[in-house]
């Protein structure tokens, strides 16, 4: 059973892509840290008005305009910007970093149009439009839920989705030059293509992602992958005695250089 | 992480919105077990209260017979102390059963699904424990309450003394008091919030592991909890707001419009009190909803702690499930 709902595009030259659906706890991870990043400009906004609106009310003329005149002015501009800012902040970042906004970019998941090209200015802006809409209610939210294709109103008349952003390699591998050397030794002695992909894929993950474990338990998955690959590679006696980080590491870079 | 989740092979460490989305989708896969077992927990809930009650109801009766008045109110006094095993039974119950589901959800995303029932029947030993635990978390909130709130009057109250004073000689008293009050009460409101959240993220999953570790007790399952969340405060707050967020337009429907409509009944008694009672079932509805969505969240998160601090997914790729069991 797939957890995540995923969508393939056809391309005009009959190429398929497969696009992991963003769902709807990533919308709204990006949702709630984009309000809080424009729910910080438009109180930066508020507070540089009232100080301006407070200077002005104390004072009768400003360079020979009335200050009543300067007041209507300033609370023109105040207006006009919170609304830029607001249909601004998602339309421009949108644009800019192709379809992703600081909350996206955070939660890993970008828009791009229906055909699978990036997002350009005209969907970024008709999403941004309709977003009160679908905020009303929660009008946006039971769209997300309810459809197939996790689309919200402003998603169906721009034409747009939301996907998966291409994960990052997350964390460098760090492999020491001692284990890059038993490596070198490792491929003398051993059929390095015994190890599959998904294998290789499971050692460098392992090596970027011990860190965040904790000792006990990296010591235990450690012995237990190193365990099964010198079985696998049927490695009778190893070159040096090595401690089985040591080991994966040489396994992580002798694959390398053997491809 | 993605291209796993297509294999439908484990998973490993997810993204918090991907925690919140994979536990509605297993909330909406199995909706019917999920919500049939709120239920049942939300029913013993009631059944503990309605218990207490009369238990009191007919003790009070018994004493106002024999002793009249002193009687009534001696009988009500034994009657509470009689109630509280019937409520605490209830909410053990409670506790317990909503577990049951994060054990559900957990089990499934190791692919070693099991039934409602195969779930009740290994948590259901450890009643005792689940209730011990709820007040061992009573007792830990309640002292980081304390502890917090004096901790927040101090800090709160010293920073808006010093705004006022401050502000107060630069400018002027009115000014300064405002402002000092509004910063002080700020920074108070803000620290008894920030640190009531840590705390509570730090012991979130706590009776999701008595429910799915077969050795673990009370306690256990607490610094169990505590020491599985400890590099990932950030990442359970942003799980913590999604489902808050995500939840909302249900508990919109059945828990705050019925609240605003009671405030515009007119003040007839009858109409008011049919509309009080269909509001609290309302309530009670939503809460079960609800419930079902933050247990399997619960349960995600545990297997995505578990993956991220113990490898969990490593084992399981490799031992294809069989010899697992036993050591969850």
């Amino acid at each position: 059973m797939p957890l995540f709902n995923t969508v393939t595009i056809r391309t005009p030259e009959s190429v398929e892509l497969d696009f992991v659906l963003a769902g709807v706890g990533s919308r709204a991870v990006a949702l709630t840290f984009d309000y809080l990043c424009l729910g910080a400009g438009l109180t930066g906004l508020a507070v540089v008005y009232s100080f301006l609106l407070v200077r002005l009310l104390a004072i009768d003329t400003l360079l020979t305009i009335p200050s009543e005149t300067v007041q209507l002015w300033i609370t023109a501009i105040a207006a006009i910007l919170a609304f830029a800012l607001y249909v601004g902040y998602f339309a421009l970042f949108e644009t800019w970093w192709y379809g992703q906004t600081p909350g996206k970019r955070y939660a890993k998941i970008r828009v791009i149009r229906d055909d699978g090209q990036p997002e350009r200015l005209p969907q970024a802006t008709l999403r941004s439009l309709l977003r009160p809409i679908d905020d009303i209610l929660f009008i946006g939210f039971f769209c997300v839920l309810l459809s197939k294709t996790e689309k919200r109103i402003g998603d169906w008349l721009a034409g747009t989705l939301v996907v998966q952003a291409d994960p990052v390699s997350n964390g460098e591998i760090q492999v020491s030059e001692r284990s890059q050397a038993i490596g070198k030794d490792l491929l003398a002695i051993v059929d390095i293509t015994r190890l599959s992909p998904d294998d290789f894929a499971t050692v460098r993950e392992f090596l970027q992602r011990r860190q965040a474990m904790s000792p006990k338990a990296k010591i235990l998955v450690s012995d237990q992958l190193a365990r099964r690959f010198k079985d696998q590679l049927a490695i009778e006696t190893l070159p040096t005695e090595m401690t089985t980080d040591t080991f994966l590491e040489a396994l992580y870079s002798a694959y390398q250089q053997g491809k | 992480m993605t291209s796993s989740a297509q294999q439908g092979s484990q998973l490993g460490p997810l993204n918090p919105g991907d925690v919140v989305s994979a536990a509605l989708r297993l909330y909406k896969d199995r909706f019917k077990t999920f919500c049939q077992l709120a239920a049942l927990a939300t029913l013993w809930f009631v059944a503990g209260i309605f218990g207490m009650g009369l238990a009191v109801a007919i003790l009070v009766g018994i004493g106002a017979g024999v002793g009249g008045e002193v009687g009534a109110v001696i009988g009500g006094l034994v009657g509470a102390l009689v109630g509280f095993l019937p409520l605490l039974y209830g909410s053990a119950k409670y506790y317990a059963l909503s577990s049951v589901i994060g054990r559900l959800s957990f089990r499934e995303l190791i692919s070693q699904p099991e039934t409602a029932l195969d779930a009740r029947r290994q948590v259901a030993p450890r009643l005792g424990q689940f209730l011990f635990l709820g007040f061992l978390l009573l007792l830990a909130y309640m002292a980081a309450y304390l502890g917090v709130a004096l901790l927040a009057m101090i800090a709160g109250g010293s920073i808006g003394f010093l705004t006022a004073g401050i502000l107060s000689a630069l400018i002027n008293e009115a000014v300064g008091g405002v402002m000092g009050i509004v910063l002080g009460g700020l920074i108070g409101l803000g620290i008894l919030l920030v640190a009531l959240i840590w705390i509570a993220s730090r012991l979130f999953i706590s009776e999701v592991v008595l429910a799915i570790e077969p050795q673990s007790d009370a306690g256990g399952s607490m610094s169990r909890s505590w020491e599985l969340t400890k590099d990932s405060i950030v990442r359970i707050q942003v799980v913590f707001l999604a489902t808050f967020l995500i939840q909302l337009p249900i508990l919109a429907v059945t828990n705050y419009i019925p609240s605003i409509l009671l405030e515009l009944v007119p003040a007839n008694d009858t109409v008011y009190g049919i509309a009080a009672v269909l509001s609290l079932v309302l309530s009670l509805v939503g809460s079960l909803v609800v419930l079902p969505l933050w247990q399997a969240v619960k349960g995600v998160l545990y297997y995505d702690l578990r993956s991220r601090r113990e490898g969990l997914d490593f084992s399981l790729r490799h031992d294809d499930g069989s010899g697992l069991g036993t050591d969850l």
